[in-house]
Parts: structure tokens; sequence; C-alpha cells
């Protein structure tokens, strides 16, 4: 802002103040007194454009609060409370249970679970074993041998001859 | 001294200490005392009165949860922290989508405008009021309601905005300025 003398610098300084209500009686009787005497200072735009802004926001009143503004605020309040009620009663509940039949059901689920690990494990081994043993007869070794010592050919007839039988098995 | 004039006497920070040790009565008095500003507040930000209002139900709902309050500066600054933190909140989550702002324009019913034609006239500036705000950039924006609707001092537009006081006065400058430039980009000289 352009400033000439001592009083405009002054003015200056607290103008934006006392438009805002945010000066002394004495500043402002001073800045009333200043803007109306003084030609430069009413003649230099910034401090038109100040008054211009704060005239112009003025119009724009205040709305009042809705009739149900407080009923609405104690319905979040009391639903707000209800949710930490819920909460403190879980953790009440948690901390009431007494804690050696509480220790005693964690540690019998914790060796549930490992034992039927165990078990599972060794289960499946033994139904491996005796799958192998089952295998392990005269009749299935002839089978295996007959069927390594095939050739291509003479399995591909073999297996010709086989569907021809169910074939004709399903005709009749 | 009635109950009533007892509690008007009764300072803001003193209600909060109150409230934070789980005084209701006390709670409702600063909701009573501070709804009105809360909800301009966000309405001027904002536009649109519904949300205001929400916006302002959960400023107090910070205020009754606040159980470990301090009376380190003045009740006022800490609500409109709160208030400001909230705004800065709903910007972040309604960036993309734009908030719809209000047809319907209160106004003041005073005797001053009981003729259907200075309504008219008044509700036509209010618009012209709100849109060219509503062209200023969220700080810009923020700056003016605290100072010339919420009436905060320097010093306490500086602590809700975390700033020197100087720099608040430099901003509420720029602020002026931004606004006459919008207006006469909007509605001419």
């Amino acid at each position: 802002m352009e400033t000439n003398n001592k009083d405009c610098q002054h003015f200056d300084s607290i103008f934006l103040d006392y438009i805002q209500g945010k000066t002394s009686d004495e500043d402002s009787i001073f800045v009333k007194k200043h803007y109306k005497t003084c030609s430069n200072c009413r003649a230099n735009q910034n401090y038109a454009d100040i008054i211009f802004t704060w005239k112009t926001l003025d119009k724009w009143s205040d709305v009042q609060p809705s009739k149900d503004f407080m009923s609405k605020l104690q319905h979040k309040i009391a639903l707000m409370e209800e949710k930490k009620r819920i909460f403190w009663l879980r953790v009440d509940y948690f901390f009431s249970i007494p804690k050696i039949p509480l220790a005693i059901i964690v540690v019998s689920g914790i060796l549930f679970i490992s034992s039927n690990t165990v078990y599972a494990g060794t289960n499946s081994k033994l139904d491996f074993k005796n799958t192998v043993q089952s295998l392990d007869t005269p009749q299935v070794k002839q089978k295996l041998k007959k069927f390594s010592e095939m050739k291509v050919n003479d399995f591909l007839e073999d297996l010709a001859k086989n569907l021809e039988k169910t074939e004709r098995k399903n005709f009749l | 001294m009635s109950e009533n004039e007892k509690n008007l006497t009764i300072a803001d920070e003193q209600l909060m200490e109150l409230s934070a040790n789980g005084d209701r009565k006390a709670f409702y008095i600063l909701v009573k005392r501070w709804n009105k500003s809360i909800i301009n507040f966000f309405y001027r930000n904002i536009g649109n009165q519904e949300i205001a209002e929400e916006l302002a139900q959960d400023v107090f709902l910070s205020i009754w949860k606040a159980t470990n309050y301090k009376q380190k500066s003045s009740f006022y600054c800490w609500i409109y922290k709160i208030a400001r933190n909230k705004l800065i909140d709903f910007y972040r989550k309604h960036k993309i989508q734009s908030v719809p702002i209000e047809e319907n324009i209160q106004i003041l019913e005073t005797e001053k405008f009981n003729r259907l034609e200075d309504k008219l006239i008044q509700k036509e500036e209010i618009q012209m009021v709100r849109d060219t705000i509503n062209k200023l950039s969220e700080e810009q924006k923020l700056i003016l309601i605290l100072s010339k609707y919420q009436k905060l001092a320097y010093e306490d537009i500086a602590k809700v905005l975390d700033c020197s006081k100087e720099n608040v006065k430099v901003k509420v400058f720029r602020a002026i300025n931004a606004f006459v430039k919008k207006f006469k980009e909007l509605y001419g000289n």
C-alpha cells in the first residue's frame, strides 16, 4: 500500500485490524478520522477493496440450527455409549471366566489339535504300507511280469480284443 | 441467582473440564452455547446445512469423548481446531464428489427485510457472496470465515491454523484481495 506520511503509515498498519473490529477505541477513532480527511488514503484501491469485502460479507447472515439438532446429537451419543457398553461387557465377560478352567480348556485344545496331526501322519504312513503289502502276492507279480514283457503291438491287439468282447456282450 | 444465570457465568473451560469428567449437563450447556457458531462455520465452508449439522455433531461427539482434556489454550481455539480437522477430513473424503450446495437460502427474519422485494434482493446478494466465497481456495475460505464470521483474533486463528500471527495477517489480506478479484470476475465492477 502506498503511504505518504507518518499518519498514513499508521493508518495502513491498523486498517485491516480496524475493519475486523480488532483495534482499540483510540485507534478506531483515528482510523475513522484519517479516512475522512486523507484524500490519498481514500483514493487507495486496497482500502476500498477491504471495505467492500467486509460490507459484502455482512450480507450473509447466520443460519439457525434445525429443531432436531439436539435430539440427533443425543441419539448419536446414546448409540456411541451403547457400543462402548457392549464392548466393556464383552471384556468383563472374558475376564470373569475362571482362569484355571480356561487354562485347562486352552491346553487341552492345543494337545487335541497336535495329537490329531501326529495321528493323521502315522495313519497315512500305515495305509501306504498296507497297500504295498496287499500288492505283494504271486498273482499280481505274474500279471506285472506278463505286462512288462508285452510289446506295444501285442498290448494294442490285446486291448482291441478286450474291447470287441465287451461290445459283443453289450450287443447280446 | 437462578440456575440458568449461574450456568451463564461458568467459563467454557470450566464446563469442558466438568464434561471431561462425565458431567452431561455441563456438556449440553457447551453444546447450546456453541452449536450455532460451529454449524455456521461448516455451513459457510461447505454450503449445505444438513452436512454442516452432521459435521457439527461429530465435533460435539469428539468433545464428549475427550476425557483427557487439559486446559492449554482457550476452549474456542480448541473447538475450532477440532472443527478445522473435521473439515479437512471432509474435503479429503469428498475430493472427487461435489457437495450439493443448497438452493434454499435462509433469510434473517427482521423488520428490515419484511417486504418481498427486499427479501428477493437480499437473497440475491447472499447468493452472490456465497458463489464468490465458493470460488476461493479452501484456505482462503477458512481464513475469511474465521476472521469475519467467527470473529477470531489473529492469535487465535494462528493457533487454529498452526502458523504465526504475522502469517495470518498476510493471509487475511490475500483472502480479501482474492474475494474482490473473484467478485469482479463473476459480477463485474
